[in-house]
């Protein structure tokens, strides 16, 4: 045998690997090429170096921060498994059968109950609109009805028996909304004022009145950094575009840099996140991916007991405005309805923010 | 499998903290140093550990005892090195960070492949010379000794690592140990020069 061949040998003839017939060629070899014998000396004075290089201790800090950071893994874990459950509740509630199931049944009982007032004579059904806001403008609050809601009375257009009506009835509040046609009737309402006392419309947004905020837990803002190196930014641009246009992302913050690096800003559906981030990193070598979610629960239910605060103080305020509908009370109610709309804008603000994520997408 | 790594392995896929903990503890100075060995400066052996052991607590469920934990542990530190060379292998010059300043928002961190000051004090002469030595080697060879010299792996491991055959892991070793003696033998030709010269 030649010494390249033994050369290649000694290495696994140092770890005892070899076969006895190949440990054999080499000591033979080795017991008559002194080159090779000092080659073989060279290579275990190397393992041995290497072997004798010192076990290294980490940072004191490192399993503290390790910690930490499965810490961090575990939250997001325990968030996503809230999130996928409340995912799979909202979208059954979104889905289309769903919805049709429920305006079927709403539909159902409208119909069972107007049948059921046709039935009983009508005595239930509302009261026309032409007298409904006669009623509203010069009702009388306070005043007992012996006869409550009858369009027989109320379409004798008599101030003494229009007076008359139940006030805590929904017909007869003294309280606009702001989906009525105020003065349409305004020359019949006048000719009622004389009797009723007049009342000062306030204004109540219908929507603000209607919302419900949804449930705290699980809402999120969701925002990644992505630094990606590219070959060509102009061409990865294109490509981002697309990937954007195919998946109901919207370019939230233009492109701004320069042929070499910028940066840009999408917006996205959580439910397209995870194919969008897929495809970003498939445009170049990732160099850091970060993403992060900001708990927004505590704001989102802060604000909500702020507007459950409102609500109870607007219904107080109109308990005491329908009994005495005095300007000082107005003024308040209308401060009231103005700070809801103010909280349900926060609210609404806040859900809508954990609908969607924001990548922002450094290319280089 | 030691008693006590199979006690604290059951009890850490149960969701014991503690168990997790004690097993880091056991291991993190070997991780680490296979990290650093690979990666050649303290920062990426930090990182690169932490994420080891991240990858490894996310695992753990699947961990089924086939092989010992030790070596299973040292074959994902390895992969999360090999990952990152790869990484690296595509933008060989620069890593990056993200620090900004008011007329440029990409700042780039440039690591140099050289042992920074804090490295030198740490480090005896030899020791740093091997480590340079090391660093210098491609990342294949580098890998396949520190898996066979540092976390001392049987021929059979290191193959089933790779997913290469026996008699690769017997070549590819044995190139690689000639690689770094001959860059060894050219460090101690240029520190005893000096010396004949002064003599």
């Amino acid at each position: 045998m030649q010494c390249k061949d033994i050369s290649s040998m000694l290495s696994p003839y140092l770890d005892g690997v070899l076969n006895s017939d190949e440990c054999a060629e080499v000591r033979v070899h080795l017991a008559c090429c002194p080159k090779c014998k000092a080659e073989l000396e060279e290579l275990q004075a190397v393992m041995l170096l290497l072997q004798e290089l010192p076990e290294m201790t980490p940072p004191v800090d490192f399993r503290e921060k390790l910690l930490a950071k499965i810490d961090d893994i575990e939250v997001t874990k325990q968030k996503e498994q809230q999130k996928s459950w409340l995912t799979r509740v909202t979208a059954i509630t979104r889905s289309t059968w769903y919805r049709s199931v429920a305006v079927a049944a709403v539909m159902m009982m409208t119909l069972g109950i107007t049948s059921l007032w046709q039935q009983e004579d009508n005595s239930l059904l509302p009261v026309p609109t032409k007298e409904k806001q006669i009623i509203n403008t010069a009702q009388q609050p306070n005043v007992p009805n012996p006869n409550p809601t009858s369009p027989n009375q109320a379409q004798t257009n008599n101030p003494e028996v229009v007076k008359n009506q139940e006030p805590n009835t929904s017909t007869a509040s003294p309280l606009n909304e702001n989906t009525n046609e105020p003065g349409k009737e305004a020359p019949a309402a006048s000719n009622q004022t004389t009797i009723a006392t007049p009342a000062k419309p306030i204004t109540k947004d219908k929507q603000v009145e209607s919302f419900i905020p949804k449930p705290s837990e699980g809402l999120v803002a969701s925002s990644t950094t992505l630094k990606l190196d590219v070959d060509q930014v102009a061409d990865v641009l294109k490509d981002i575009n697309r990937i954007a246009q195919n998946n109901g992302a919207v370019i939230n913050t233009p492109y701004s840099g320069t042929n070499e690096s910028g940066t840009l800003e999408i917006r996205v559906t959580k439910s397209s996140y995870g194919t969008i981030i897929h495809s970003l990193q498939g445009l170049g070598a990732v160099v850091s991916f970060l993403p992060v979610e900001k708990d927004l629960s505590i704001q989102h239910k802060g604000a909500a007991e702020r507007l459950a605060g409102l609500k109870q103080q607007q219904t107080e305020l109109e308990q005491q405005y329908s009994e005495e509908p005095a300007n000082l009370l107005a003024q308040q109610l209308e401060q009231v309805n103005h700070d809801m709309a103010e909280q349900v804008k926060v609210i609404k603000q806040i859900e809508e923010r954990s609908n969607y994520s924001l990548i922002t997408v450094t290319i280089m | 499998m030691p008693l006590e790594d199979q006690l604290l392995v059951e009890r850490s896929k149960k969701g014991d903290r503690e168990a997790f903990e004690h097993l880091v503890r056991l291991y993190e100075n070997k991780v680490y140093t296979i990290a650093y060995r690979l990666m050649g400066n303290y920062a990426d052996a930090s990182d690169l550990a932490q994420d080891a052991f991240i990858k490894i607590y996310q695992a753990l469920p699947n961990f089924r005892g086939d092989s010992s934990f030790s070596t299973w542990i040292y074959h994902i530190t390895v992969n999360v090195c090999r990952d990152e060379l790869r990484k690296r292998q595509r933008r060989p010059t620069v890593s990056l960070d993200d620090n900004s300043s008011e007329n440029n928002n990409n700042t780039y961190e440039i690591r140099s492949n050289d042992p920074g000051p804090e490295e030198m004090l740490d480090r005896s002469e030899t020791q740093a010379m091997i480590q340079s030595c090391l660093d210098t080697l491609s990342d294949d060879y580098r890998e396949i000794i520190v898996m066979r010299e540092i976390q001392e792996l049987a021929y059979e491991e290191i193959a089933e690592i790779l997913g290469c055959s026996l008699g690769t892991v017997k070549s590819r070793l044995s190139r690689a140990r000639q690689a770094l003696k001959e860059k060894i033998s050219k460090k101690m030709e240029l520190i005893s020069q000096p010396k004949r010269l002064a003599k």
